[in-house]
């Protein structure tokens, strides 16, 4: 094994990113509770659970990593930060991955935090290519195929560590605990609907399926308090209900829908955006005949005006799509184009024979997210496929109460589906094998495939182009308003938060008494936030 | 990828190794150290450059043509100069294999693209023909943050081996005519006087220590005019010349004082159990970055508690003044225990963020104090520029003291 301890580069560029602060000379504020908005309804906060690619994910990964955290992380300078693995070694064929995991940490029950736990809780989470095995204060990551991008993955998505309890509830070791709201701090403006009072355990929170959450500070985070004493989060609001909670200040930090991005900037809001986060395309169904033909996917392409989709639906918060992966995640992706071309779509047509659908009959197309967004794609697909003679029968699909797409076993097959992915991991490799394997583009021959070779994951996904199995339509950033109060929002620009380094400016007598009651509670040793792994100033 | 990374703990802290070290791994070491610790930004432009050399003579081996047309575009981070740098390298590589740069009508025409993913910039050759074209992609370089947060000065760290010894040394005091030191042991003070530019051992005087020995020596050394004290943990002795009294000691609870370090400075800060403490000046304020028994370093302003923290430093630190940057910067020690070799760099802090400003200074086995001089004066500014270092060295087992300069390269 070789074992590369890369001192002078971490002390190099390590050193870069680990602060906490944006304004000059403003010191952080400890105290105050972040009111937080989101749309999603429900989350779960079992990484095992959680769909690869799935728009829920998204809402999940966030808030899990208000308690749990990763082995390592990835900065927005490109450089992987510790996080619970101090330092890691891999062999010279990258199979063999060694992570010694950071002593004194301890999960949120007061339990301490091992290698063995470390080990329970990614082995789920990790393809059965990879087994974890544990020495001392290290685990061992043996893949019976090269892994080189093992920090990539472990550094996003799910591979979040954590810890069961005996009643089932997660424990995790990240700045904030599940917690009860007490009761003088429940804010007025949470009217809307009766506050979870999580237990301590989280068990009631992990649930997270009526519509409010409370996060308090985890004072024994080994990287420190966070500043804020409390996340207040209210889930199922909808866009433009949070848009006016952040401009009346019943609200710190909301999801923004993209829609409203710019009414939110024109009402002077503080607006953040993400890299693009979410791939809106058309997929066809090899099974289903309807979708066979080659020269129907290409016409369908070719008639698809992605321009005015992401420019007049999403009012230019999106970007036309031509790659399944977007250019900050694969590097490649501006090798891609595609260009309407009504005529030759029209020509391919005219070449179908009079039995294909789409030519006698609808070609069935299926939307299958939830969300008026969705739904204006599918519709907007439709009308450019009328252009080239197509004709697309759009399905949208019913929505439950509780905003859930219900499932529709009754359906007639439908020959293509409109999907939307939500890119969750750094390693452009495990991105394409997520969705490849989700929607059964992958080759014998890819069969574990690691190769992690630009060339290689160009040429996979250029062959799902070429076949047209695939018609990316936009990629759709994730956006987020935040109020006046709200100071060192540092964000990683593929969009994970980082809660545990925003703090609020509080008024001076907010200030006095949250000092005041920090000092009476005061363990002896007060930390900020040590990683701020996306800081960029 | 061969990835590691630091250890966000106490300097001197006794890690748990991982296993399977052996000579390999530490040649491995060492040429991993020379390769990115001695010249850092020069090796990036190097390795840049080389990579992209090696791109061309991939193209080369597939244009099967004589001459070409070449456009670049640069899609990445990476600075114009940079950018231009690795064009030029690129089609220089192509020339010195006979391929001719023609400004059009090839027959073949290269598109190359300089991108980025989140760790790496790639270098994206479309090479056209009439008929087809084909694509070849090389990594040329991590990302590594360099390009994004460059500063617009560099400091170059010089070290002036001063004298060695068997014994441990815990502080060392250059008398101000700089020819007469004073190193600080554990029970004793030796004393060094400068002759023909070689530092002699003169003599040495033991004090009249009662304290208990620790593995982990510190103590700092204040020479005044008519008096001396010497300070380690637990106990303070000291001198007084004017009535010629001998070397006194007792036992005292204070924390050990750290050398331009104003007690009032430190006095209400929420500390915890610190180690080493470094004071310094920022847009008119007095700052103080303390590092502490759980390896992490604390910047504290005004208030008492810290306005940021960095994991990835060791436990000496100490600050000099270049006028660079924001004025003073901290040199910070690697983060390895004591069986390993240590480095010193410059770090500047601005708006409570850190900066790398200098190259690793290499030291041939881990620094075990690092002070500023007894003395700061306005009227000696060049003294706010140096440092003292001890290391142990893991060749010879001898302590070895250091004098260190910083100087500005803007």
């Amino acid at each position: 094994m070789r074992l590369i301890n890369f001192r002078s580069l971490a002390l190099s560029s390590a050193s870069l990113a680990i602060v906490v602060g944006a304004g000059a000379a403003v010191n952080p504020h400890s105290g105050g509770t972040l009111r937080v908005e989101m749309h999603a309804a429900s989350v779960s906060f079992d990484p095992r659970e959680w769909p690869a690619g799935s728009l829920e994910e998204a809402a999940n990964e966030k808030l899990a990593s208000l308690v749990f955290e990763r082995l390592v992380a990835l900065d927005n300078y490109g450089r992987f930060q510790p996080v619970l693995a101090t330092e890691w070694s891999h062999d010279g064929s990258n199979k063999r991955w060694q992570f010694a995991i950071r002593a004194g940490v301890k999960f949120s029950d007061g339990s301490a935090l091992t290698s063995a736990d470390v080990a329970a809780a990614l082995q789920p989470l990790l393809p059965g290519t990879q087994q974890i095995s544990v020495f001392g204060n290290a685990i061992v990551i043996q893949s019976s195929v090269p892994a080189p991008d093992l920090l990539e993955q472990l550094a996003s998505s799910r591979y979040f560590v954590f810890r069961a309890t005996a009643g089932g509830a997660l424990v995790g070791t990240g700045p904030f605990v599940f917690g009860a709201a007490p009761v003088s701090a429940k804010p007025e403006a949470k009217n809307n609907s009766a506050p979870l009072q999580a237990d301590s355990s989280g068990d009631a929170a992990s649930r997270g399926a009526s519509g409010h959450l409370y996060f308090r500070a985890n004072e024994e985070a080994w990287s420190g308090r966070p500043f804020v004493d409390a996340i207040d989060v209210t889930l199922g609001v909808p866009p433009l209900r949070a848009m006016f909670d952040l401009q009346l200040g019943k609200a710190d930090l909301i999801e923004l829908a993209p829609d409203l991005v710019p009414r939110a900037k024109q009402a002077n809001l503080r607006v953040w955006t993400s890299e693009p986060a979410t791939l809106y395309g058309l997929r066809f169904d090899d099974a289903q005949s309807a979708a066979s033909d080659v020269r129907l996917r290409e016409a369908l392409s070719l008639a698809l005006d992605r321009g005015t989709m992401a420019n007049v639906l999403l009012q230019k918060q999106a970007e036309p799509a031509a790659a399944l992966l977007p250019q900050w995640l694969s590097g490649y992706a501006f090798l891609f184009n595609v260009d309407t071309n009504l005529e030759r779509a029209k020509e391919l047509r005219r070449q179908l024979p009079s039995n294909e659908a789409g030519v006698a009959e609808p070609l069935r197309l299926r939307v299958d997210p939830v969300g008026d967004l969705a739904k204006l794609l599918g519709e907007r697909v439709a009308v450019n496929a009328r252009q080239a003679a197509i004709l697309v029968q759009v399905i949208n699909r019913p929505i439950t109460r509780a905003g859930v797409a219900a499932p529709a076993p009754s359906d007639p097959p439908a020959g293509a589906h409109l999907f939307a992915w939500h890119y969750s991991s750094l390693s452009s490799r495990a991105e394409l094998d997520f969705m490849f394997a989700a929607y059964n583009l992958r080759e014998p021959s890819e069969e574990n495939t690691t190769s992690t070779d630009h060339e290689q994951l160009y040429a996979r996904e250029r062959r799902i182009l070429e076949e047209w199995r695939v018609l990316p339509l936009i990629t759709e950033a994730e956006s987020a308003g935040l109020g006046p109060t709200v100071r060192d929002w540092m964000p990683a620009r593929w969009g994970e938060w980082h809660l545990g380094d925003v703090w609020l400016e509080l008024p001076e007598p907010a200030i006095a008494a949250a000092s005041n009651a920090a000092n009476t509670e005061a363990k002896s040793f007060p930390q900020p936030r040590a990683a701020a792994f996306g800081a960029k100033p | 990828m061969l990835s590691s990374c630091g250890k966000p703990v106490s300097a001197k802290q006794n890690l748990s190794p991982p296993r399977r070290r052996g000579p390999t791994i530490v040649c491995q070491l060492l040429g991993f150290f020379l390769i990115f610790s001695l010249v850092p930004q020069n090796a990036r432009a190097d390795s840049l450059e080389e990579a992209a050399r090696a791109l061309a003579r991939k193209v080369w081996s597939s244009i099967h043509a004589t001459s070409v047309t070449c456009d670049f575009r640069n899609l990445s981070s990476l600075r114009t100069a940079e950018f231009a740098n690795l064009s030029a390298a690129f089609q220089e590589e192509l020339q010195r294999r006979g391929v001719k740069i023609l400004p059009a009508d090839a027959t073949v025409s290269l598109l190359v693209s300089v991108t980025q993913n989140l760790t790496e910039y790639i270098g994206v050759v479309q090479i056209q023909r009439k008929e087809s074209t084909e694509t070849i992609m090389e990594t040329i370089g991590l990302v590594n943050g360099l390009a994004a947060l460059e500063p617009a000065f560099s400091l170059v760290l010089q070290r002036e081996l001063l004298f060695s010894q068997d014994s441990p040394i815990l502080d060392v005091v250059l008398d101000g005519d700089t020819r007469h030191a004073y190193a600080l042991g554990i029970q004793e003070i030796s004393f060094y006087e400068s002759r023909d530019e070689h530092w002699t051992l003169t003599g040495s005087e033991r004090l009249p220590t009662h304290r208990a020995l620790e593995r982990d020596g510190r103590g700092l050394f204040a020479l005044g005019v008519d008096s001396q004290a010497v300070y380690w943990p637990g106990e303070l002795c000291r001198i007084s010349f004017v009535d010629r009294k001998e070397w006194s000691c007792e036992s005292t609870t204070d924390h050990l004082p750290v050398r331009t370090v104003s007690p009032t400075a430190i006095a209400g800060k929420k500390l915890g159990a610190w180690i080493s403490a470094a004071q310094f000046e920022t847009e008119g304020k007095t700052q103080i970055v303390v590092t502490g028994q759980d390896g992490l370093a604390r910047l504290y302003g005004d208030g008492a508690e810290p306005v940021a923290v960095f994991s990835n430093w060791g436990s000496e630190i100490a600050s000099v003044y270049s006028g660079c940057g924001s004025g003073w910067q901290l040199l910070v020690t690697g983060k390895g225990d004591w069986t390993k070799t240590d480095e010193i760099q410059a770090i500047d802090i601005k708006d409570r963020r850190a900066q790398s400003v200098s190259a690793s200074m290499e030291f041939p086995g881990p620094i075990v104090a690092l002070h500023t001089p007894a003395t700061r004066t306005a009227e000696n500014p060049s003294t706010n520029a140096r440092a003292v270092a001890v290391d142990r060295n893991l060749q010879t087992g001898r302590y070895e003291a250091y004098q260190l300069s910083i100087t500005c390269s803007k």
